[in-house]
């Protein structure tokens, strides 16, 4: 396994490392454009055991959205609601297996979650509302095409 | 704060809720209370709508680290809200940093210093075309000078369609398109601290 690794999915405040405790980073391989997982313990060092990220995408993509609404918090917006929190976990994980990449994925002002796409150098954007609207946004160059969606149309623009 | 400018405020919440709008003056005696540099003060200048190639400024907020807005050279559209236009215009500003400051009387003079700041060219204010919803149209935006008793330099930005001022709360999306040129125009002056 190429084990030039970017750290992707730093976490923020590293849990501190507690005897017979499994920690682990999430990181992308530049060359299989896959995320994987660094395990460690107190006896190892950082990154001597790779592991297949296979079955962990959901808790990166939990982690993500978490991320969203510790933001949210931190800076007294308007928390996602339950129901744009499940939609951006569908879609994450939807898009994620479509070889999008995440650019971002922040709260929005106006209480929602806004997430920043890119694929093939295409940038999209998709924006949830807590009233349940959905915005999605499509930019080619100086190209832009942008609609008012709801789920099922979110999910016929994604594939 | 002094009785007599508290007297003010509530004087300016009275009049703001019968007109929409507050006709009282403020003194440069609060400008300075909310200690805003002097070249800020309104002094009695007049409305300058001329606007030439200039640069407008606007504070910003981010959460979290800078990679959480910032990738490369692409600014995340999170930092930028179309709801609050309020910017200031380079012409009347010593420096980008005058729009740190906070002019609401009721926040007394907590000012935004740990804010980013970005910058647009005013060129970038013109005519521009967007598929909404499969429908072509075409939007303008225009800079008006609205200048504040504490904040001469203050302006707004104005989103017309067939040279009619448009509301852009609805639909969303035409917000989210707006804010979108807007946020691919901006250069950071300022990284929040």
């Amino acid at each position: 396994m190429n084990q030039e690794v970017l750290l992707k999915y730093l976490p923020k405040n590293p849990p501190r490392l507690q005897k017979g405790v499994v920690n682990y980073f999430v990181t992308r391989n530049l060359y299989a454009f896959t995320d994987e997982v660094i395990t460690f313990s107190p006896d190892n060092s950082v990154g001597q055991d790779f592991k297949s990220s296979f079955g962990l995408e959901s808790r990166q993509i939990d982690r993500l959205v978490e991320s969203a609404l510790r933001k949210a918090g931190e800076f007294e917006m308007e928390i996602p609601n339950q129901k744009v929190l499940n939609l951006t976990n569908s879609v994450l994980k939807k898009i994620i297996s479509q070889g999008f990449l995440i650019d971002f994925i922040n709260p929005s002002v106006e209480g929602g979650i806004i997430l920043e796409l890119d694929r093939y150098g295409i940038y999209y954007l998709i924006e949830f509302f807590n009233d349940g609207d959905i915005v999605f946004l499509k930019r080619n160059g100086d190209n832009r095409e942008v609609f008012d969606l709801d789920e099922e149309g979110l999910f016929e623009q994604i594939g | 704060m002094v009785i007599i400018e508290k007297f003010l405020i509530w004087m300016k919440k009275v009049f703001s809720s019968k007109s929409g709008e507050s006709k009282l003056r403020v003194s440069n005696s609060i400008c300075d209370s909310l200690r805003i540099p002097s070249h800020l003060h309104r002094n009695g200048r007049a409305i300058d709508d001329e606007f030439g190639e200039e640069l407008i400024y606007r504070r910003f907020l981010a959460p979290g680290l800078n990679s959480d807005w910032l990738k490369s050279r692409q600014l995340s559209s999170s930092i930028f809200e179309v709801k609050n236009d309020s910017c200031n215009r380079s012409k009347y500003s010593n420096s980008p940093h005058d729009v740190l400051y906070n002019v609401r009387i009721e926040d007394e003079g907590k000012h935004y210093l740990s804010w980013g700041i970005l910058s647009i060219n005013s060129k970038a204010f013109s005519l521009f075309t967007f598929q909404v919803n499969g429908t072509t149209r075409t939007f303008s935006l225009k800079l008006s000078h609205d200048p504040l008793d504490c904040m001469f330099p203050h302006s707004e930005i104005i989103v017309l369609e067939a040279g009619i001022r448009i509301d852009t709360s609805k639909p969303k999306s035409v917000k989210a398109v707006i804010r979108d040129y807007l946020i691919t125009e901006c250069e950071i002056v300022k990284f929040p601290s």
